[in-house]
Parts: structure tokens; C-alpha cells; sequence
């Protein structure tokens, strides 16, 4: 089966691709692409709606209820988060008036639009062409689209108790919610993330272009790789333990297409950080320009004030050692914000673990891999607070990030009630 | 075995979905969908409201008819509102090319340049607002902002309305004359009678003009009125002022031509102020601004901008400081204190005056940080001045950014945080 989410999702990516063409001709192929990806959203809504009808009405019942919830949320709408119109709204409305997301970026004004590559923004960017009423909606559209595509891809031998208890946790959690009220990037990180973790659980690992392609998705949503290298890592290991046997076969494979995801995603954050410089002088000069152009007036007498400061540099403190007694705070305030966020779902994660290894013994092992996710995140941070002294100042930043946490818990749940009734059949 | 399992993982399951939907909270009130709903299915399709009105200000660009390039002074960021936000903002103007800058009021110009030690000179703040063409009017706290000004080529805003009194003349004879008609000189403002009431739809701070089949006198001579004869008779014009903060005004003031030129015919005095205004904005010689106001006063006397624009006129001459301090020691006039930097008057006079003594001790607002900053700008060379150190911690100290991202070389819009980093 086709992952109609995914494939939907890398067709959005492709004006990634365009950047630096710009001019006439990259506003030609926006503009195709444009009416592509609205023609592929409803082709894989209609692939997905078709292949539930046929093979799996219990999953389109499901999709009809999920409908309906996402269909109030869709229409809550109360505006647009913060970072989302900085980083992601404001991209999109640049690009579709300038016709291309170079010339776009070119009148970005701030430089604050560069901050994440603009996967968020192209995903959405058929709700302009749709005229629908905001990007939330569109956003929602595209969770339906994802969960329709899981049922398909992952669940569909998962019975109708397990498909609802799925969609019944995350649904209940105030933070997922929130994303779901307001237009964020997270959304779709957790989503693709939890399904490079959870894909093997459901005996349908992730063929060797969707891990890739993932990659690629991730990295250009959040444009750190290192962090897209957690779920593709934890997939792997997955795979590994939900395997009955370890043949070489088995580890070449799963080591191959681990390597090549990874390449992937190291060069397509090269790409975008090499693109941010590029794009970074285009605004820069095309802001000076504008200001030249109004300064052309009169040559106004000025106020002129001279400041002598001392650089940050010389102010900031030391970068502390890997191994120091500042990492470790960093790692347990790291802890401390993952775990009073989301302390039921990481005792959850924790029971279904221990409860997978008790009952299926080796086979329980491949449900402790998704957990390794968010943990890893949590000692990542020490890395972090090393280049940023600030880190603590937005916590909000690592609890959205964290918003995997009860994704993981619905997935690994699902994939254990499934084995259990398995088991009890056969 | 496997049954006990499903029955203890549908027992985790259920104490996940009770324990999360005990603190189950939603981001907006549980009525608001069915709300949303009944409107959409109007026709035509109304907006739908939202708390951020994040796209006020693409909307009203277009609705001021304004295009690019705009370079656009906002509120402190710090302000506690979200027109203080650059980001914030051009997130949702679609409409030309907008620069968005927290700056002060963008005339006279400042430029400011940071010389920071031991570091290339891309990484230090510098500031130039001598290409800023319009300064954003709205609402911070209780007050207008910008709090001080000197003037403009035009005011536009959000589509306010506004009463004024339907003035009447009496006749030589002592007859009482009515206005026949009103009209608004600015295409983006309307303007009808009702009775004693006449009301302005207005989008542009422009006068309105009644027509009166008879000569006469007011009335009533009321501020902001002036009577002046035509051919056929005689027209009253009235001036609004600025509009106040209890509606919530929103709007932008242009210190370059970008609004449409009126098209109706003015009263004798209005291309007067024009001209006048201009003259400030552009910094013409001193001299043209008197004579220029010379002959305002003598058209309009209860012009409601006169006592500004008599400080203003003096701007760069030998008679500011004293025309600016005159009108400072009476009482503390907001547009023309941020003037004070530009005057060559000492801190020893600064400070006794009605601005800096009714400051108190307790947190500033805006006003009072508006207050503040204009002075350590001012001042800045009095670096161990007790009172101007206190000054400007209490400026800083309105700052979220004073707790959190204290790494960024952020832009200050009022000065302070840069002059107390000079000191450390």
C-alpha cells in the first residue's frame, strides 16, 4: 500500500527544489506545482477514502468521527500561533504575491522568515487555492489525510477497538489539541516521526524510499538534522527487534537504508542552510535598495548618536564541557519539562513496555524503541545548551517538540492491543 | 496470560484517557464552532473575528488605497500589544512593500551607532530612520502612540466616527443662517447633517465644509471652526483633531506623499497647514515655517494644531529651547517632550520639570517610559548621573526581554537598554 500522506507531502516539498531559479520561470513552475498539489491532495483523499470503503469500513468509520472532530476545530478558528505566522504564514503569503519562494524570500522584510525551511507553509499552501478559511483548516485536513493514510498503510489489520483507542488518546491530551487549534510545524514532525518509530510495531515496516522520503520531510519542517536522525534511528531499531531472526540480510538492510536516510537528511540540511545564506543576502539587498530608494528624497539633517559597548562575546559565559556538572542540569531541566508536560503518557510508554516484554517476551523488546525518542531529545539538550545559554528561556519550544510523547504512547498501545488479539486468535 | 495482558493495557489505556480528560482545556470557548458556523452560512461571508486582528493592518492599507514602499515606525516591542511586533505584523501585510521598525516618532531623523569593542562591525546596532515614511497610530495602554510628534503630510486611519457640532451664522441683519450642505474635502471621508449634528465617517484628518447661502458670524465661536466668505455666500470648515484612545483608533501617520490629494475645494487655510506641515517634515528654512505659520494663524485662529506648530516651527533655530521650555514648565506636554534631545538645554533645567517631578517611583507605563527614554537619549553623555541610571533600568525593566533572550543584541527602541550596556 502506498502512503498517500507521504507522497502527498514530498510533492508539496518540491518548490524546495526551485530555490535560486527565481524570475519568470520560477513563478511558471510555482504555479504548476500549485494546481499539482491541490490535484494531489484530493487524488490521495480520494485513494485513501476508496481503499477504506473497499478493504477496511470499521477504518472509515473511525475516519468519519475523527472527521467530525477535526471539522470543530476547524472551525474554532481564533487565529494563528505565534511562531506560525512569523515563520510559516508569512512565507507562504510572500511566495504565492511574488510567485515563487525565492522572490518571495527576496521581500521577506524580516529575516526571521528563515528561521525554518518552509515545509510547514508549502503543506498548506492549497488552502489559498481551495479558498478555505485559514491554514488551520488546512492543516486539519492534512491530519485526516495522515490518519486515513496510516489506517491504510499501518492499521489495517488493527480491529476496531484499537483503531479508536488510537485516535481516543491523543485526542484527549490538551497540548495535541492545541496543535490542532493552532497552525505549528510540530504537528507534522510527530506525526511522520511517530510513523518511522511505530511502522515496525505494526509488522509493516517502512519501505526503504518512504524512511527516505521521511527524512527529507522532516529535516525540511525542522531544519536540524540531528534531530530528524532520532526517529530514523529509532526506526531501525524497531525493525531490528520486531524481527523474529537477525539474518545479515536483515542487518545490511536495515543498515543500508538507515545510512542513506541519514545522508539524506545531513544533505538536505546542507541544502537549506546553504540556501539561507543565499536567500539571507537577496532580502538584505533588496531591503537596502527599498531604503535607498525612500532616502532619495531630501538629504534630512540628522541627530547622530555614537555608542561605545563591549561585544557579547567578551559578556557571555564560558561554554561549559560535554561532560559537566552544566550539561547534567541542562539534561534534567530537559526531564523535568518532558515529564511534568506529559507525566501520564511517559508512565503509559513505560507500563505498555514493560507489559509488551512480560507478555511477548523477545518480540516485547521493539516496544521499548519508540520510547528511546523522546529520551534521547532530553540528552540532546545538553548539546543544545552549549551553543545556546538561553535555553531555558523557551520551554515552550521543547514541550512542543515533546507533543511526540502521546502519539508514541496511542501507537505503542495500538500495536500491543493488536499483538495481544493476535496471540489470542492464533 | 493474554487476556490478563489485554485486560491490564486497556486499564493503562483508560486511567491515560480519564486522568488527561480530567485537565482536558481547550484554547477558545466551546461555543465558538457552532458560532463560526451560523456566519458562515450568511451570505456574503462574513470575516471571522479573531483576538490577534492580525490582519488590521493589511486591511487597512488597502482600504487607505497606500502602496509601497512604506517603512513603518511601530510602538516599543515591549509594549504589551501586538503593534509592537515587526514580526508580528508584516506576518500578515500582503500589501506593497511595508518595513516595519520600532522606532520613535521618525522626525526630526536619529541615527545611532553602536561601537562595540572586540567584535566586526556587522554584529553591533545600527540605526537610521532617515528613509521611515510613516509612523503607526494606535492605541498602547491607556494613550495614542506615538506619544510625541512633530507633524505630517497626512493622518490616516481605520474608519473612525466623529460628531461635531452644525455650526449656524447669525446674519448682519440678526437673522440665523443654516447650512444648506456639508461636504469632506478628502475622498475617504464622508460627511452628512443631522439637525445640530453633523457626522463624519472619517478615514483622513481633513477639515469639513458647510455651505452657507449668507454671510455671517458663528453663532457660537466654537475651537476649530472659522468662517470664510464665497462668492455666494460663505463656507464654515471645522478641523478634527487627533482621534482619542477610547475608540480604539488604529491608523498611520505619512511623512511622505503616499495618501490620495483631496479633491473637493479646500478652505483658504488648508493649503496653508499643507504647506506648513510639509516644511517641518522636510526641514525647510526656519524662516519659511514662521511665515508660513504667520499666515495660518492669521487665516485660523482656533486652529486646534496651533500651539504645536508653534513649537515645532522653531525646530533647529536659536529659539527652540526657549519657546520648547516655555511650553514644557507650564505643564507636561507629551507631543514635545521627545523634542528635549534636540534642544541644547541642561539636565539640571530638564529635571525639575512637570514631565520628569510627576513620574513618582512606582513601575512606569508607557507614558512614563516614553518620558524616560527621551531624556537618557538627551542626556546620554551624563553617564554617572544617579537619577538617569535609575531612568533608564526603569525603562528596561518594562521588558520581558530584560528577563528572557537577554543574548540578543535587540534593537531598543527607546534607548535605554543600549546606553546602560555602554555602561557596564
Amino acid at each position: 500500500m502506498i502512503d498517500a500522506f507521504l507522497v502527498f507531502f514530498l510533492v508539496s516539498l518540491i518548490p524546495i527544489a526551485f530555490l535560486g531559479i527565481g524570475g519568470p520561470t520560477e513563478a511558471a513552475l510555482f504555479t504548476a506545482w500549485r494546481w499539482l498539489q491541490v490535484v494531489t491532495f484530493l487524488g490521495a483523499s480520494a485513494w485513501v477514502l476508496y481503499q477504506l470503503a473497499r478493504r477496511d469500513w470499521r477504518g472509515l468509520v473511525v475516519l468519519l468521527l475523527l472527521a467530525l472532530v477535526v471539522a470543530y476545530f476547524g472551525l474554532s478558528y481564533s487565529g494563528i500561533a505565534w511562531d506560525a505566522q512569523i515563520e510559516y504564514h508569512r512565507v507562504l503569503l510572500l511566495a504565492i504575491r511574488y510567485g515563487g519562494l525565492t522572490e518571495g524570500y527576496r521581500h521577506g522584510v524580516v529575516s526571521w522568515v528563515l528561521g525554518y525551511p518552509p515545509g510547514t507553509s508549502l503543506s498548506v499552501a492549497f488552502y489559498r487555492s481551495l479558498h478555505l478559511l485559514s491554514p488551520n483548516v488546512a492543516q486539519e485536513l492534512l491530519f485526516l489525510l495522515w490518519s486515513g493514510a496510516f489506517f491504510v498503510r499501518h492499521l489495517r489489520h488493527v480491529d476496531l477497538p484499537g483503531k479508536l483507542l488510537f485516535f481516543a488518546i491523543i485526542l484527549v491530551d490538551t497540548r495535541f489539541l492545541w496543535h490542532l487549534t493552532y497552525f505549528y510545524n510540530n504537528l507534522f514532525y510527530a506525526l511522520i516521526w511517530a510513523e518511522l518509530a511505530l511502522a515496525p510495531l505494526f509488522g509493516s515496516p517502512m519501505r526503504p524510499w518512504e524512511t527516505c522520503g521521511s527524512a527529507l520531510v522532516l529535516v525540511w519542517l525542522r531544519p536540524q538534522w540531528e534531530i530528524a536522525a532520532i526517529p530514523i534511528a529509532t526506526g531501525a531499531l524497531a525493525t531490528l527487534l520486531a524481527s523474529p531472526t537477525w539474518t545479515k540480510r536483515l542487518l545490511r538492510d536495515v543498515g543500508v537504508v538507515t545510512a542513506a536516510a541519514l545522508v539524506v537528511a545531513r544533505l538536505a540540511a546542507s541544502y537549506w542552510q546553504n540556501a539561507v545564506g543565499e536567500l539571507g543576502r537577496l532580502l538584505n539587498g533588496h531591503t537596502v535598495q527599498v531604503l535607498d530608494q525612500l532616502r532619495t528624497h531630501p538629504d534630512f539633517p540628522a541627530l547622530h548618536v555614537d555608542v561605545d559597548t563591549k561585544a557579547f562575546m567578551q559578556q557571555a559565559p564560558h561554554t561549559p564541557a560535554l561532560l559537566s556538572k552544566e550539561s547534567a542540569n541542562a539534561v534534567a531541566w530537559a526531564y523535568h519539562v518532558s515529564v511534568d508536560r506529559y507525566p501520564l503518557y511517559f508512565a503509559a510508554l513505560a507500563a505498555l513496555a514493560l507489559l509488551a516484554l512480560v507478555t511477548l517476551r523477545r518480540r516485547g523488546l521493539a516496544f521499548l524503541a519508540p520510547m528511546l525518542g523522546p529520551f534521547i531529545v532530553m540528552i540532546g539538550t545538553a548539546v543544545f545548551a552549549r551553543s545556546v545559554a538561553s535555553y531555558q528561556a523557551n520551554e515552550w519550544a521543547l514541550e512542543r517538540l515533546q507533543i511526540i510523547v502521546p502519539i508514541l504512547a496511542a501507537g505503542v498501545a495500538t500495536a500491543l492491543h493488536q499483538a495481544l488479539r493476535e496471540r489470542r486468535v492464533s | 496470560m493474554r487476556r490478563a495482558a489485554l485486560v491490564v493495557l486497556w486499564c493503562i489505556v483508560a486511567a491515560v484517557i480519564v486522568g488527561e480528560a480530567r485537565t482536558l482545556k481547550l484554547e477558545f470557548a466551546a461555543s465558538l464552532p457552532w458560532t463560526n458556523l451560523k456566519r458562515l452560512r450568511k451570505r456574503p461571508r462574513p470575516k471571522i473575528a479573531n483576538h490577534y486582528r492580525e490582519q488590521i493592518l493589511d486591511d487597512s492599507l488597502a482600504e487607505w488605497k497606500l502602496d509601497g514602499p512604506l517603512y513603518v515606525a511601530l510602538p516599543p516591542m515591549y509594549s504589551d500589544t501586538e503593534m509592537g511586533n515587526a514580526g508580528f505584523l508584516s506576518a500578515f501585510v500582503n500589501n506593497g512593500d511595508v518595513l516595519l521598525y520600532n522606532e520613535p516618532y521618525p522626525q526630526p531623523r536619529l541615527t545611532i551607532d553602536e561601537h562595540m569593542e572586540g567584535a566586526p562591525p556587522d554584529i553591533a546596532y545600527h540605526f537610521d530612520n532617515r528613509a521611515t515614511n510613516a509612523a503607526l497610530f494606535t492605541r498602547i495602554g491607556g494613550s495614542m502612540w506615538p506619544l510625541g510628534y512633530t507633524t505630517w503630510y497626512d493622518v490616516v486611519f481605520a474608519m473612525t466616527y466623529a460628531d461635531a457640532t452644525t455650526p449656524r451664522l447669525i446674519a448682519s441683519d440678526g437673522t440665523l443662517v443654516e447650512p444648506t450642505a456639508v461636504r469632506a474635502i478628502h475622498p475617504l471621508n464622508k460627511v452628512d447633517i443631522f439637525g445640530d449634528v453633523t457626522r463624519m465617517e472619517m478615514r483622513h484628518l481633513s477639515p469639513i465644509v458647510w455651505t452657507f447661502p449668507r454671510e455671517g458670524r458663528l453663532q457660537r465661536p466654537l475651537p476649530g471652526y472659522v468662517v470664510e466668505s464665497v462668492a455666494d455666500g460663505a463656507e464654515v470648515s471645522y478641523m478634527p483633531t487627533l482621534p482619542l484612545p477610547h475608540g480604539h483608533p488604529f491608523g498611520m501617520m505619512l511623512l511622505a506623499p503616499r495618501a490620495a490629494p483631496t479633491t473637493t475645494p479646500a478652505p483658504r487655510w488648508w493649503p496653508v497647514d499643507e504647506r506648513f506641515r510639509r516644511a517641518v517634515v522636510d526641514a525647510h528654512p526656519v524662516e519659511e515655517r514662521r511665515a508660513l505659520l504667520k499666515e495660518l494663524a492669521h487665516e485660523f485662529p482656533m486652529h486646534p494644531f496651533l500651539d504645536h506648530y508653534r513649537v515645532i516651527a522653531e525646530l533647529g533655530s536659536d529659539r527652540f529651547d526657549a519657546v520648547w521650555l516655555d511650553q514644557q514648565r507650564e505643564q507636561c506636554v507629551l507631543p514635545t517632550w521627545y523634542l528635549v534631545a534636540w534642544t541644547k538645554l541642561g539636565w539640571s533645567e530638564v529635571r525639575t520639570l512637570p514631565c520628569i517631578r510627576d513620574l513618582g517611583s512606582s513601575r512606569l507605563d508607557e507614558r512614563g517610559e516614553y518620558i524616560a527614554s527621551a531624556v537618557v537619549l538627551a542626556f546620554r553623555a551624563l553617564r554617572d548621573d544617579p537619577l538617569l541610571e535609575k531612568l533608564a533600568e526603569r525603562v528596561v525593566d518594562r521588558s520581558y526581554l530584560n528577563r528572557d533572550f537577554r543574548g540578543f543584541n535587540y534593537p531598543p527602541s527607546n534607548f535605554a537598554w543600549l546606553w546602560l550596556k555602554a555602561r557596564r
